[in-house]
């Protein structure tokens, strides 16, 4: 049994105290209370997925918290679950605050019954965060019936934290046996093995645990009767339900909304509704609004400012004058000004994912979704790529089947990132004027079409989701309030501000560099040499010809690019020497400029190559971390050859529509659309082998 | 006998076993509550009816049909 460290250890090593419970009981609620952290919550089945630790102060003494991806039980069914159940039978004489939903108690008890099996000091820790509970519970009888400390406490509101406390201080004792242990038999089970076992590891063997009856060496179990656990354990809850927990008899999780939400025909036109006012309100709305003043303010200020000074610093000439301008004010300048637009994405898709509609969307997305080999699940993972990539890549980690986990992991770089909305909206809009709205709409569209495509393609051939479970329980709707609202966005626009300021400059200034010295490190612009960008460019540049924008600056640009999406377009804000996004408009059409495109084809093809063609290098490592290096590597040449062939369909057809009209460049693809889905039917027909009546097939 | 999938919108029923359901598929379920003589009811279903959303223990779980076809209830 093997535990990974906790992210967070470090040489400090204070007692830990690990923090365990259902999923979206508010384990991370509780850890950032106590700890002081902003970790990542939501009301969502999975948003913690690898093992946090911080330390904090214990009334006085340092302890180390250890946050853990939720569990139902000691037996895992997916990865995270997985990391969290070794993690606890790591550290057996660890102390436990097993968090319990107060609304869900009587399911959530299941797992204080499990941990008390193992035999661990548990401190139940009853989370009510509802100011009109559904259920009602003695905790002082519950204590003096399981025989474990019991609090009720608001993780939220710190209510209840002070008892916690003390209840942590108390020295190590292991939990009693629950009294239906005894009821089960285990002795026979005991007395069947020539090692001595204890009750968790008999119990384990009733419920046939697969890496516990690894660790015994049993090939052939004889005991194997999980419902007798189960029904002896629910057996036991309703009698403390009986005794102990008063309970409103309604029913978790369920809400009116649902009826008009979750209506059969309703829901996914429902789910596009939402998406449609989002992308609106984000996009066209009053994100397009706040872009435009943050724009004006910028340049107003702190662009006129900044480029006197270093006129007076620097002079007019100087290459360093030439380097704040363009790398700085010029390409950090672009990107600042999405600011709102990337602020407002995240913040709605945190309401999303606090809301508890998310789950929801997976419901009513299965039926598509299953089919393609993916998971209602995957919705989460890939609505979460229009944000960032990088992090949505890990919450694939709740797939329970392999295959489905490395598929919707690949799937979600061909989503259209936060960082990837500034390119659609600079160079369409410089191109397609009025009608971007529909260019981009177009392009998130086609990276769904894309990831579905390739998701058949992969269940078809190499990664067949074999074990794909779809069980998903239903959160209650919530409203996180205004607080959490400022929060959110200001946790996002620092985290953009962080990595503008830091990422990016440094990203622009390299860039700027290798654009303006010669192999020989002589400034450019004054030598009229060749510069280093220039140079590798002009290798690359050939390759993209055929996509029609064969110039350098194009191809260096997204080879920037794939540090990180934000730099495509501040490397041809640079390039062409201009400060924000209506001039790069403007030098986009001017031969002169190092980054123009000679058609709308040529902008179109670079609009959707920048889309699919690569993930950025931090989606990469972590894509590598999660699927493995073989098929981070195959999803990235995967990723080129669409990007590639996608981009010269694009040019093309585009080209075609300007040469012969819309109506009969269409009518053309249908036609051909048409012979080859006959032509796969045929063949496949052929390839069926032939039955006769009353007969199996021929051999 | 009839399976989960069968089972009528908003009207109880309770389960009498499992069928061809793997280990840890069927552990789960346990451990969700979902045991023998529990009672359960069908809240929803989706559009191609792929997708399950039952009422069991007081509260809302959804399940692929395919699991849920492995639920056998009276």
């Amino acid at each position: 049994m093997k535990a990974k460290p906790a992210a967070g250890c470090d040489a400090q090593h204070f007692q830990e105290i690990l923090l365990v419970g259902n999923p979206n009981t508010g384990k991370t609620t509780l850890f950032n209370k106590l700890t002081s952290s902003n970790e990542h919550v939501g009301n969502w089945h999975g948003v913690t997925v690898d093992v946090k630790a911080k330390p904090f102060d214990c009334l006085g003494q340092k302890r180390m918290l250890v946050d853990l991806p939720g569990i139902y039980s000691l037996s895992a069914l997916s990865y995270e679950e997985q990391v969290a159940i070794d993690y606890i039978r790591a550290h057996p004489k660890t102390k436990i605050i097993n968090i319990c939903d107060l609304n869900n108690i009587q399911r959530n008890l299941a797992l204080t019954l499990g941990l008390m099996e193992f035999g661990a000091d548990v401190v139940l820790a009853v989370n009510c965060m509802d100011k009109k509970p559904l259920n009602n519970v003695d905790c002082k009888a519950l204590e003096k019936e399981l025989g474990i400390a019991v609090v009720q406490i608001n993780a939220e509101k710190g209510d209840g934290f002070e008892k916690l406390k003390q209840l942590l201080l108390q020295p190590y004792k292991s939990a009693p046996q629950p009294k239906y242990v005894k009821n089960l038999n285990l002795q026979q089970i005991k007395l069947s093995f020539k090692q001595k076992i204890d009750d968790f590891a008999a119990i384990k063997v009733i419920e046939g645990d697969e890496s516990v009856l690894k660790e015994l060496g049993i090939t052939k179990n004889d005991f194997l009767d999980i419902q007798k656990v189960a029904k002896t354990r629910f057996g036991y809850i309703a009698t403390l339900q009986q005794r102990f927990i008063k309970s409103s008899g309604k029913v978790y999780g369920k809400s009116v909304i649902d009826k008009v939400v979750l209506n059969r025909f309703l829901a996914f036109p429902i789910f596009l509704l939402v998406l449609g006012v989002i992308f609106y309100l984000t996009f066209f709305s009053i994100g397009a609004w706040l872009s435009d003043c943050l724009t004006k303010l910028l340049d107003a200020s702190v662009g006129n400012w900044t480029q006197m000074a270093c006129f007076n610093w620097f002079g007019e000439n100087s290459w360093l004058t030439h380097l704040f301008c363009d790398a700085i004010i010029g390409g950090v300048g672009t990107v600042l000004s999405f600011l709102p637009q990337v602020g407002l994405l995240f913040l709605f898709l945190s309401i999303l994912e606090d809301s508890g509609y998310l789950s929801r969307v997976a419901f009513a997305s299965e039926d598509i979704f299953g089919k393609i080999g993916l998971s209602g699940k995957s919705v989460y993972t890939l609505l979460m790529g229009f944000g960032c990539s990088t992090t949505a890549v890990l919450t694939a980690r709740n797939m329970e089947d392999k295959n489905s986990k490395i598929k919707t992991a690949l799937l979600t770089p061909y989503m259209s990132c936060s960082a990837k909305f500034p390119i659609y909206v600079v160079i369409g809009g410089a191109f397609f004027g009025a009608s971007n709205v529909f260019v981009i709409m177009g392009l998130y569209l086609l990276g769904l079409v894309v990831s579905i495509i390739l998701s058949l393609f992969f269940e078809k051939t190499v990664l067949k989701s074999k074990g794909q479970s779809f069980i998903l329980e239903f959160p209650p709707y919530r409203y996180g309030g205004i607080k959490r609202v400022i929060k959110v966005l200001w946790q996002n626009i620092k985290q953009f501000l962080i990595r503008v300021g830091s990422l990016l400059i440094s990203m622009n200034v390299i860039v700027w560099l290798l654009a303006n010295f010669s192999f020989d490190f002589s400034y450019v612009p004054q030598s009229g040499k060749t510069s280093m960008l220039e140079g590798f460019g002009k290798v690359l540049s050939p390759i993209f010809v055929p996509l029609g924008f064969g110039s350098w600056g194009a191809a260096s640009a997204l080879v920037a690019g794939v540090i990180a999406k934000e730099v495509i377009i501040s490397s041809i804000a640079m390039f062409n020497g201009v400060a924000n996004e209506s001039q790069i408009g403007q030098t986009l059409h001017d031969d002169a400029s190092m980054v123009h495109f000679a058609s709308p084809a040529a902008a179109l093809s670079f609009l959707v190559f920048s889309l699919l063609y690569l993930p950025c290098v931090s989606t990469m490592v972590v894509l590598s971390k999660e699927v493995g290096k073989k098929w981070t590597f195959i999803g990235i040449i995967i990723q080129f050859v669409i990007g590639y062939l996608t981009a010269l369909f694009a040019f093309n057809v585009f080209r075609a529509f300007e040469a012969f009209g819309v109506w009969p460049v269409l009518g053309v693809l249908f036609a051909f659309a048409v012979i080859m889905i006959s032509v796969f039917k045929v063949v496949g027909h052929i390839k069926k082998p032939k039955t006769c009546r009353g007969c199996n097939g021929c051999e | 006998m009839l399976n989960l999938t069968q089972a009528k919108k908003n009207k109880s029923y309770a389960v009498v076993g499992f069928q061809n359901l793997p280990l840890k598929i069927l552990r789960r379920l346990c451990d969700l509550g979902l045991t023998k003589g529990q009672s359960v009811c069908v809240v929803s279903k989706s559009l191609l009816k792929k997708a399950l959303l039952i009422e069991v223990r007081g509260y809302l779980l959804s399940l692929k049909s395919d699991i849920a076809k492995g639920v056998m209830l009276d």
